[in-house]
Order: C-alpha cells, then sequence, then structure tokens
C-alpha cells in the first residue's frame, strides 16, 4: 500500500476503521463531492472539475445524503465548523506541542467530533479552496485561490500526495494564506469532521458568494427554523459612535448581519445573525465596531485557554 | 392532490426546501410547511432524509 495511505488507514482504531474509507473518498475526490454538492444547491457548477465514473459517483452521492441527513443536529452532525477570529486560526496552527483535547460542548456545540489532535511537528497542506473551483464563476480570488488548509497528519499529508491540488507548506507559509484571507474579509472557519478522526482537521476561509457552508447556514437560517452545522464565535460586535454609515460593513458581512437603522446613520448589527467573525470589525474605516465575548453566544475557541484547561 | 409533510418524522434538516424550485416551503417551528403554489413536482419527497413528505389525495 501506498505509504500515506498506510499511514491513513492506521490511524483508525479498528471500531473506527471505516472512517479511514469515507475521509480517503472525500480527500482524494473533493472537488467532484463540492461540485455535487454545489448542483445540490442548484448553483451553476465549473466544468473543469474531474469528471468521475458513474460507481464513484454514486458512492459519493450517497456519502453526501449521510452528510446531509445528520446536518444542523446538534446530536448527530458529524461535519461542522466553528467560526474563529483570525488569532485564534493563528494560535491553532502555531501550536508546537503533542496537543489532545477535547473541546467542551458548550465552544463546539455538537456531540460528535470535538477534538484538536496536534502534532509537534506539524503537517499542513493548502489547496485551491473547492467550494470556489466548484462554482462555475468565482470573482473573490484569483486562482491559484489557495484557501484551504488541512492540518494535522496523516491527513494533510495525504492530501498533499495524493489531491493533486494540494502541497504541503510551511507553518509559516500557513500564518500568511490566513493573514492573506483576513485581508480579503474571508471569515475563518475551524472545521471538525467525524470522519476525519473526530477532530479539527482544516481552516476554512469563506465567504457567502462561494462557500457551501457559508450559503447553506445562509439558506437555512430562516424564521420557524434553528440549528446550522455553522457554530457562531462566542464574540459578538456591535456599532460604537464614530460609525459614519459608510455601509463598508453592511457589504462586508457574510452573514447578512449588518444594515443601517432607521436614521440611516448608523449601522446596526442583528444580534442574532451575527456569528463574530470579526471581518467587519477589522475593515471598518473608523474603528467603530467591536467584538466582546459573549457567552450566550457559546464559548470561543481559544487554544491558550483550553490548554490551561484541558491541555 | 397534496404533498403533506409528517410533522412526527420531519427533523427540520431543511433538504426539502433546497431542492424546492418553486420556493414554497417554509419552517414554523423547527417542521417543514408547503405553502400555496406547489406544483406537485415531488422534488422534495426525493430530497426528504427522513421520509417525511408524501403525496396524499387530500
Amino acid at each position: 500500500m501506498d505509504p500515506k495511505t498506510r499511514a491513513l488507514f492506521d490511524f483508525y482504531s479498528r471500531e473506527n476503521k471505516s472512517d479511514f474509507f469515507n475521509a480517503y473518498m472525500y480527500m482524494k475526490y473533493l472537488y467532484p463531492f463540492e461540485a455535487m454538492f454545489m448542483k445540490s444547491l442548484r448553483l451553476p457548477v465549473n466544468p473543469g472539475i474531474e469528471m468521475i465514473d458513474p460507481p464513484l459517483e454514486d458512492m459519493l452521492q450517497a456519502y453526501m445524503s449521510i452528510v446531509r441527513e445528520a446536518a444542523g443536529n446538534p446530536e448527530t452532525d458529524v461535519y461542522h465548523a466553528k467560526v474563529v477570529q483570525l488569532e485564534d486560526a493563528q494560535k491553532i496552527i502555531s501550536v508546537d506541542v503533542d496537543l489532545h483535547i477535547e473541546v467542551p460542548e458548550t465552544v463546539v456545540p455538537f456531540k460528535l467530533a470535538r477534538n484538536i489532535l496536534l502534532k509537534q511537528t506539524e503537517s499542513f497542506a493548502v489547496g485551491a479552496c473547492p467550494c470556489r473551483l466548484a462554482q462555475a464563476e468565482c470573482t473573490c480570488m484569483p486562482p491559484p485561490m489557495e484557501a484551504c488548509l488541512f492540518l494535522g497528519d496523516p491527513h494533510a499529508s495525504f492530501m498533499a500526495e495524493h489531491n493533486p491540488r494540494y502541497r504541503k507548506v510551511s507553518r509559516d507559509e500557513a500564518a500568511h494564506i490566513l493573514e492573506d484571507c483576513h485581508a480579503r474579509g474571508f471569515v475563518h472557519c475551524a472545521y471538525f469532521k467525524k470522519d476525519m478522526g473526530n477532530r479539527l482537521f482544516a481552516i476554512c476561509n469563506c465567504c457567502s458568494c462561494c462557500c457551501g457552508g457559508i450559503k447553506v447556514h445562509n439558506l437555512l437560517n430562516v424564521k420557524g427554523r434553528t440549528g446550522s452545522h455553522v457554530a457562531p464565535s462566542g464574540y459578538v460586535a456591535t456599532v460604537g459612535d464614530a460609525c459614519t454609515a459608510c455601509q463598508a460593513c453592511v457589504d462586508a458581512c457574510q452573514f447578512h448581519a449588518i444594515s443601517l437603522d432607521e436614521t440611516g446613520e448608523r449601522a446596526v448589527i442583528d444580534f442574532d445573525k451575527c456569528m463574530g467573525c470579526g471581518v467587519c470589525e477589522d475593515l471598518c474605516p473608523g474603528e467603530a465596531i467591536k467584538l466582546t465575548a459573549e457567552p450566550s453566544k457559546g464559548g470561543i475557541l481559544d487554544l491558550d485557554e483550553l490548554r490551561k484547561e484541558f491541555g | 392532490m397534496a404533498m403533506r409533510v409528517n410533522r412526527d418524522k420531519c427533523t427540520g434538516c431543511g433538504n426539502c426546501m433546497f431542492a424546492c424550485l418553486e420556493d414554497v416551503i417554509e419552517f414554523i417551528d423547527q417542521k417543514a410547511h408547503i405553502k400555496e403554489g406547489c406544483t406537485l413536482c415531488g422534488d422534495c419527497c426525493d430530497a426528504c432524509t427522513s421520509d417525511a413528505i408524501e403525496k396524499v389525495t387530500s
């Protein structure tokens, strides 16, 4: 067996061995998977995404249906994201010791897939963002659209080896990628997945026009319905007196949480919709927006705090 | 004929809402509700992950 595949196979305990097949398929055929997902959302798909044989397509469809069935319900969800601030994303990639933390449900509000498993000698793989590549037209990022950061072995090394669009990067490069994405106004999402070892496996840098996860979150965030696979960061943003109603934040918010109030002279942030991503705070020209911790929105994924308590 | 949502089976996953081309599915108390304008295409049934929607002679 190929050594990276072997390493992936060996990673899974005997009782979770079947997750190896899910992970293998998901990682190797990530782009067709995303194209399939975009198609299911009735979005135009990039015809350049590689074609796969019908039997494999059937397997990916079945896999997608498993994920969709479990999605959004805290008891069953197997694939979810925690919105994180740039600093918290940087903390995650800066870990240089062996770390095994079971993140509490107050922070990652799902029963399954809440672990952080990182090793001292860390592996990072970056690739073209599958959601953006799967879209027929993405204008958010020029090629190579490197906004998808896998972290932790054996998965990152498997991606770099077996997915032609992914490559190994250093910790510094990974940090630089996060900075670049932040400057583009992208939301940092720490992704956890059951079949990737019940753990944090990637940091995505998302926008609502392209990202499948954010799209589904926004589409399902409707009256009469609660439950999303994207958890808020635990911060909430508020607008202060320095606001000049320039509307930069209104346009930039990927969760459509910001509008102008009745006077038209101040931006106002919808408390329920705000996911505490920090994009508005950093791009407000007048520094009128501040993020503060809001316990009712859940705990913050702050690795320093988590290590103190659980590491 | 009408599409009917079994509220005991509906999990509120939202797949039907994505599938509906006519945009006639909304949520009330976490359960899918099909509004007027439904064309009985059945896409919602196919998309439903918990067998909660069926076509019935009302």
